[in-house]
């Protein structure tokens, strides 16, 4: 029988009552699967007590009941009510105490983050308002925390980042190559990376920076030249013009214009004229 | 006169060519039946003369060097210089000399005795060269598209690749096509004419070289390159490997710069219509000029961002363009009067280098060059720029007391060495022959080159710079009106002279210079001091039969006392080790300036003899005009601090020769405080840069501070800031006991480098201040030599080297810091001291007894090297510093010692700093623990490496490593060099394999010399031949073992003293030389003054090894024992065993009998020399003996 767990504490300390009447009643020994009927009976008792006390002050039109609805419910459920007998009983010697149940703390409701500090209401809205919520449920606070400003720190934590981020990916690296251990018997000690061939760009062209290159004159491919569009008119000191392959961009200030060299000229077909631009 | 190379087929795939010359030769006296002509390696397959076929014979004597005669004296360089230069000789092409010999037929000699010009057509083709041409053809399939090819040179070696006419004097101009592939360029000198389309996807690139040309200045590169016009000069292409378009325009962005300076200084216009920059990859150097052309490594090319590489590239593109003025346009008369071409062509980049990094590099250059041919010097012998009188003067003369190390040439017939000059030691005599490059050692040529630039320099000195510009202007000027007046005559082919390649008859050595003594083009040592004469009035013979036709340069000790009474200087000037190698004496003007209170006082002294003594009247009055400004050398006025001088004094500091005007080594002798004034307070940079190696003699608080404040002064020169740093170290290694403070440059480099709120964080990088960027770098490589009481580095500097690390911040920076962090990781290395181990001696070192700081090391570098194989740096220089680093470690016995992992690094595909750095350690490895196989490693690379550049730089490594002070003392004949496998294989490397590569030859008789010495070497001696007492005597003298027995030499002078007569004397004279000459060097070492001798490579090699040198002498005493009974056995009793002092009679006897065959031999000529080497060899052979018997019991020394 699978019980709400809000029952169990209740159903238990019902039991124990139960158990309790028992042993002032002269009992020693009780057996599970009775008590358990007398607890049932005990719980069906109460509540129909319960039920009916309820009925009666919501007949005589109350929210409370009193001590007639008790009775009367006592009435209804056949009990004979003895006003001085059940006090009796209630302040008789033997009584036995049933401590009061332990109860668990309460879950505390958690705190409304408060940033900043509420103001008081203005004096125009009545003191029976609630009062103000948080500023920042109604004006923009900042909610992160201050930056540290700490120079030192500051390179502590990116030179602290760089070298884990180095480090991981040499050790991912380490896993994934072949490696050089210094130390055969203990191979995650100082792993050294076997190098791999490098080619004649590799040295040149080094990884560990990116410079971005400034792009001067970047449209300047090296067989072009720059030429302003306002010389374009006068003859240029080293332009022939005849013999040039004349690949004429019109930008807005300049032209290009291959240089005049022999290394940049088309080949001369050996016998039948029909020359290709080379490269 | 005019030769046609038209190459049909140039296959990157197959390495190889094929192709076709034409030589347009004159007869130049009738009667010619032959016509020699200079080849090498290629195969001929046909010779016309006018179309007619002819016969014709190969014929290299340079194949073998040394037969197999002589099973005596076999192996040794003695013999081999000699064969070595006959061989040259007889095919020199500058005597007539040549290869190929082609019989003119006789129906046409008709032709020859008219005069008139013949045409010789050959045929051939070249396979797989070794040399003279490099293709570099990647394996992997993807490298294809990379392959290309281009020519090499050493010296004069054209003939390698093509056949010609293979000198500098033969001038002609050229036709020159070449066939390649459709895809490929092919650049070479002269203009291009056109390029025409052939069939099957071939094209054709013909360059006519209108200007006269001599072969050695031809040149050929074919490849895949991108071409970039200079944006500037359109005449100048420059081209570059696919990829690096973007590294040329930076780097070659002030080549126009270059050029325009040049023609302003010469006042002519740029000898060529045309220049090409070709850069290629395994280049064989940095740079090799062709006429109009210009071949360097692709390793020269460098980006924006890269600071270091700029100095250098930019030195060699202005040295490209200065050779084109010098060495291509106008060529030499003969090889010997190459030291004009390269001493000009220096002299101009000098100069361009001077306006383009200012005075201050200039001079410092200077000095550094010249304290390198003086080291040179001293080491080897007297540079000769101009070896060419040497064949003609008397060998008689020849004494040389001091030149122990030049026993070697006495056999050369040539004895290198003018007579009047004999008296001195000057000039070196050397192992190798001088008359020809092909035979001279490249270290050789290198300082040759250095010391023609300053020669030039004190040319300028002499006559003026502004006329030295004009005389080499008009030469200049001279050659281009010979061009056109030869053009103008309607003869397009210049005809100079009828030149015959060969006069009948006549041999090597006859004719060689003055063969065409008019010719403009040409420059020769007489007609440049000619044209001194003409255009100065000024006749230079003397300065040229002083400095260039003589080696050698001059050492000055200096002293001075200051006489208060007569308020003078009485300055004494001696010229002490004349007989020490390379030193000589001068006689002349020598300037001294002098600084008093009153200003610099300049005073010209003649030198006449050895000795010289001069009173300088001081100007100033003894001070005591207070709170006056100081006046300097270059006219400012500043405030010192006199306290700290003699109160008596106004001499302030003295500098002899303040211009370097001489090829000088000058020991000035004068109080610290007057160094700490020079060094604060002179303003030219060398006489800042003398003072810091002064001072470092004095370890005391004045001399602290006084560098101090030269590192943190930012007027001063930074390279003087940074030497001051590695001086300040040394003092405060010296001080350690009473130095104050933090660890010294620390609190310069927390000012300089801290970063604002923190000092001891070091500051983002920016290394837009150039000056501080140097210091950046050189500070903690310093501060990392520190060492404190217990001779470890404090651990203040090692947190402070970690934090740079740390803390190092590039992100900011315009510039690459892989320099700075390349000298972080060398500091690290440099904080390794030797472990102090409490392990057993020879367990192994383990993961657990690694000391925490080797950990925390061990960290970075393997963090810095691993990072490398992922984010590579420009030119892998952290990668290189950290093999010197883990190399270091391993040899201080913080990390197991396994040279594996150095092979990584070193086998071929690495790149060439890389796989130098781990060479390096592995041959550091094989010194100290090597084995045969290590060896036989190296020599394999040597012998079979792809990259000829590695072959000579390997070999140029081991014989700088081998020859550098060892600080173990296992002896060097136990090098597992030292063995007879080794010998045999370099032997028979250099004298059968080697006739191609003429620089690998020399460069492996380098290290043959290096490891044996010039006479054969022990380990090749039978058992059968040791019983020659005279054979064990003169066996071997190498540089390396001479040096074993120090202890032993004053007793056998002794002994032979006793013994016979006329060696009294000797001995006598001997000693007294002995003492001057150790007087530099040896002073804490009185009574080992033999040690001192001159033929040594390791100048200081016995300052710290007192005694562990007496410990193996001891232990040489008790070997003894044994050898010498075993030379009793074969010397019938000439020596009685058993006795300790026995051994000095057997060396004195074993020398006395090779002195008397030397005498025979030798005609008596330098008997002391033989007398002293004699003993010397045989202590070596104790020695070897003693080793022998120690590790094998055998008493055979080939087992060492």
């Amino acid at each position: 029988m699978v019980e709400p767990p809000m029952n169990t504490s209740r159903r238990k300390m019902i039991q124990h009552v139960v158990s309790l009447f028992a042993q002032e009643g002269g009992f020693h020994v009780v057996e599970k699967p009775v008590l358990e009927t007398l607890t049932e009976m005990f719980q069906a008792t109460l509540f129909e007590f319960g039920r009916s006390t309820r009925m009666f002050t919501e007949l005589a039109g109350r929210v409370e009941p009193t001590v007639g609805d008790v009775t009367m419910a006592l009435i209804d459920m056949g009990f004979k009510v003895d006003p001085r007998g059940l006090r009796a009983y209630s302040k008789r010697m033997t009584r036995p105490m049933i401590s009061a149940p332990q109860t668990l703390p309460l879950p505390k409701v958690p705190t409304i983050l408060s940033a900043g500090k509420k103001r008081a209401l203005p004096p125009y809205i009545p003191d029976y308002f609630p009062p103000m919520p948080d500023p920042h449920a109604y004006i923009r606070t900042p909610t992160h925390k201050q930056p540290i400003t700490d120079y030192a720190a500051c390179r502590e934590k990116t030179s602290q980042q760089k070298r884990d981020l180095e480090k991981s990916l040499s050790k991912f690296f380490a896993r994934t190559s072949s490696c050089y251990y210094l130390f055969p018997e203990n191979k995650s000690l100082f792993p050294l990376i076997s190098p791999k061939p490098a080619s004649y760009l590799d040295p040149l062209i080094p990884q560990d920076q990116i410079f971005e290159e400034e792009q001067t004159l970047a449209p300047l491919n090296f067989v072009r030249k720059e030429k302003p569009m306002e010389q374009v008119l006068k003859i240029d000191d080293d332009e022939d013009g005849d013999d040039v392959l004349a690949t004429t961009q019109f930008t807005t200030t300049t032209s290009w214009e291959l240089i005049d060299n022999p290394f940049l000229k088309p080949t001369v077909p050996r016998m039948t004229p029909k020359g290709q631009k080379n490269k | 006169m005019h030769q046609v190379i038209h190459l049909e087929g140039i296959s990157l795939q197959r390495k190889n060519i094929i192709g076709l010359v034409e030589l347009t030769l004159v007869a130049r006296r009738p009667r010619l039946r032959i016509v020699k002509i200079s080849c090498k390696q290629c195969k001929i397959y046909k010779v016309t003369i006018n179309k007619t076929e002819t016969e014709f014979s190969y014929y290299d004597p340079a194949i073998e060097i040394t037969e197999t005669e002589h099973p005596n004296n076999q192996y040794s360089l003695d013999q081999f210089a000699v064969h070595h230069r006959n061989a040259v000789l007889e095919c020199d092409p500058d005597a007539g000399g040549g290869e190929i010999v082609i019989r003119i037929p006789p129906e046409l000699s008709h032709i020859i005795d008219e005069g008139r010009r013949f045409t010789v057509e050959m045929e051939y083709s070249l396979e797989h060269p070794q040399s003279g041409m490099h293709f570099f053809v990647p394996d992997d399939p993807s490298g294809q598209e990379r392959a290309h090819m281009f020519t090499t040179r050493h010296e004069n070696s054209s003939r390698l690749w093509f056949p010609c006419i293979d000198s500098y004097s033969e001038v002609c101009t050229w036709d020159l096509e070449f066939k390649v592939e459709e895809n490929l360029v092919a650049i070479s000198c002269g203009d291009l004419v056109e390029t025409v389309q052939d069939t099957g996807r071939m094209k054709t690139y013909h360059y006519f070289v209108s200007t006269p040309t001599a072969a050695p200045n031809i040149g050929l590169a074919v490849g895949p390159f991108e071409i970039y016009v200079d944006p500037n000069m359109h005449e100048v292409v420059h081209f570059c490997l696919p990829g690096l378009m973007n590294l040329l325009r930076w780097t070659s962005r002030f080549t126009h710069e270059i050029f325009e300076y040049y023609e302003d200084l010469l006042a002519t216009r740029f000898p060529y219509s045309s220049f090409k920059t070709v850069y290629v990859h395994e280049a064989s150097e940095e740079m090799t000029s062709y006429s109009s052309m210009c071949i360097l490594d692709t390793n020269l090319l460098h980006t924006s961002a890269i600071i270091d590489q700029t100095y250098i590239t930019r030195r060699f593109t202005a040295l490209s363009l200065a050779e084109q003025f010098y060495s291509c346009y106008i060529s030499m008369q003969h090889t010997s009067d190459a030291w004009l071409s390269k001493g000009i062509s220096n002299y101009l980049c000098g100069l361009y280098l001077k306006k383009f990094f200012g005075n201050n590099e200039y001079r410092h250059w200077i000095h550094s060059e010249l304290q390198e041919v003086i080291k040179f010097e001293q080491q080897y012998g007297g540079v000769i720029l101009d070896p060419s009188l040497l064949d003609k003067s008397s060998t008689s003369g020849t004494t040389g007391i001091g030149n122990l190390c030049s026993n070697s040439n006495n056999s050369l017939q040539q004895a290198p060495r003018p007579s009047h000059v004999s008296a001195e030691g000057g000039d070196g005599d050397f192992y190798f022959s001088l008359v020809n490059p092909q035979t001279i050692s490249p270290l050789y040529l290198k300082i040759m080159a250095k010391k023609a630039h300053l020669t030039i320099r004190m040319l300028e000195h002499r006559i003026g710079s502004q006329l030295l510009l004009q005389v080499l202007n008009k030469q200049l000027s001279l050659a281009s009106i010979y061009i056109s007046q030869t053009n103008e005559s309607g003869n397009r082919i210049v005809s100079a002279q009828p030149i015959n390649p060969n006069p009948p008859g006549t041999q090597s050595g006859q004719t060689a210079p003055g063969a065409n003594p008019t010719s403009p083009m040409l420059i020769s040592t007489a007609s440049f001091t000619r044209a001194i004469f003409t255009v100065t009035g000024k006749d230079m013979t003397v300065f040229m039969d002083q400095w260039v036709r003589q080696g050698g340069h001059v050492r000055f000790h200096m002293s001075f006392i200051f006489n208060r009474k007569r308020n003078t200087v009485e300055l004494e000037l001696k010229q002490e080790c004349l007989q020490q190698l390379g030193v000589r004496k001068y006689v002349g003007p020598l300037t001294v300036a002098l600084q008093e209170l009153d200003g610099t006082f300049k005073h010209v002294l003649q030198i006449e003899g050895t000795q010289a003594k001069a009173d300088i009247v001081c100007h100033s009055k003894s001070r005591r005009q207070k709170k006056k400004k100081i006046p300097l050398c270059t006219g400012e006025e500043v405030d010192m601090d006199l306290s700290s001088m003699d109160a008596d004094s106004p001499v302030l500091w003295i500098r002899l020769d303040p211009e370097m005007t001489l090829i000088r080594a000058v020991d000035t002798r004068q109080p610290d405080f007057q160094w700490q004034y020079q060094l604060r307070h002179e303003r030219d940079v060398t006489a800042q840069v003398e003072a810091i190696g002064a001072l470092e003699a004095y370890p005391n608080q004045q001399s602290r501070m006084a560098l101090t404040d030269l590192i943190e002064n930012e007027q001063a020169f930074y390279k003087v800031r940074c030497e001051a740093c590695s001086c300040l170290t040394k003092i405060a290694n010296l001080m350690v006991s009473s130095w104050t403070g933090p660890p010294a440059m620390l609190g310069i480099f927390r000012k300089l480098f801290g970063s604002f709120s923190c000092p001891q964080i070091v500051k983002q990088n920016d290394f837009s201040n150039l000056q501080h960027y140097f210091l950046l770098k050189t500070i903690p490589v310093a501060m990392a030599s520190l060492r404190n009481v217990h001779g470890i580095c404090p651990s203040e500097v090692h947190k402070f080297l970690i934090d740079l690390f740390k803390y190092n911040d590039n992100s900011r920076n315009r510039f690459s810091d892989n320099y700075y962090r390349a000298a972080l990781v060398a500091s690290l290395g440099n904080t390794v001291t030797p472990v102090v181990s409490l392990l057993q001696p020879g367990s192994d070192i383990t993961a657990e007894s690694l000391s925490s700081d080797t950990r925390i090391i061990m960290e970075e570098i393997s963090r810095c090297l691993n990072l490398e194989k992922m984010l590579q740096c420009y030119k892998f220089t952290v990668t290189v510093e950290c093999l010197k680093a883990l190399r270091k470690l391993q040899k201080f016995g913080h990390l197991p010692n396994h040279v594996e992992l150095f092979k990584d690094y070193a086998c071929y595909g690495q790149f060439h700093d890389v796989r130098l750095s781990a060479l390096d350690a592995i041959v550091d490895y094989t010194k100290t623990d090597g084995k045969l196989e290590d060896v036989e490693y190296l020599l394999d690379i040597i012998e079979n490496d792809p990259n000829p550049r590695m072959r000579h730089d390997l070999s140029r490594l081991i014989v700088h490593c081998l020859s550098e002070k060892s600080a173990d003392r296992r002896s060097k004949t136990k090098l597992p060099f030292h063995n007879k496998a080794i010998a045999l294989r370099i032997w028979k490397k250099m004298n059968y394999d080697l006739a191609i590569d003429a620089r690998l030859r020399c460069d492996l008789v380098d290290l043959y010399y290096t490891l044996f010495g010039t006479r054969k070497p022990v380990c090749l001696l039978d058992e059968s031949q040791q019983h020659l007492a005279d054979e064990i005597t003169s066996r071997r003298k190498s540089p390396l073992t001479v040096r074993e027995d120090v202890d032993f030499k004053p007793e056998v002078v002794e002994e032979v003293g006793e013994a016979e007569l006329p060696n009294i004397v000797s001995a006598g004279v001997l000693s007294s030389k002995h003492e001057s000459m150790a007087s530099d060097n040896s002073a804490e070492l009185p009574d080992a003054l033999d040690s001192s001798l001159p033929t040594s490579f390791e100048p200081e090699m016995f300052r710290t090894e007192k005694e562990i040198e007496i410990e193996s002498s001891e232990r040489e005493v008790k070997a003894k024992f044994r050898s010498d009974t075993k030379s009793v056995e074969s010397k019938d009793g000439e020596v009685e065993a058993g006795e300790s002092s026995s051994h000095k009679k057997h060396s004195h006897h074993s020398h006395h009998h090779s002195k008397a065959k030397k005498k025979k031999e030798k005609k008596k000529k330098h008997k002391h020399k033989h007398k002293h080497k004699h003993s010397h060899e045989h202590k070596k052979k104790v020695k070897e003996e003693t080793l022998s018997s120690a590790s094998s019991g055998s008493n055979s020394p080939a087992q060492t």
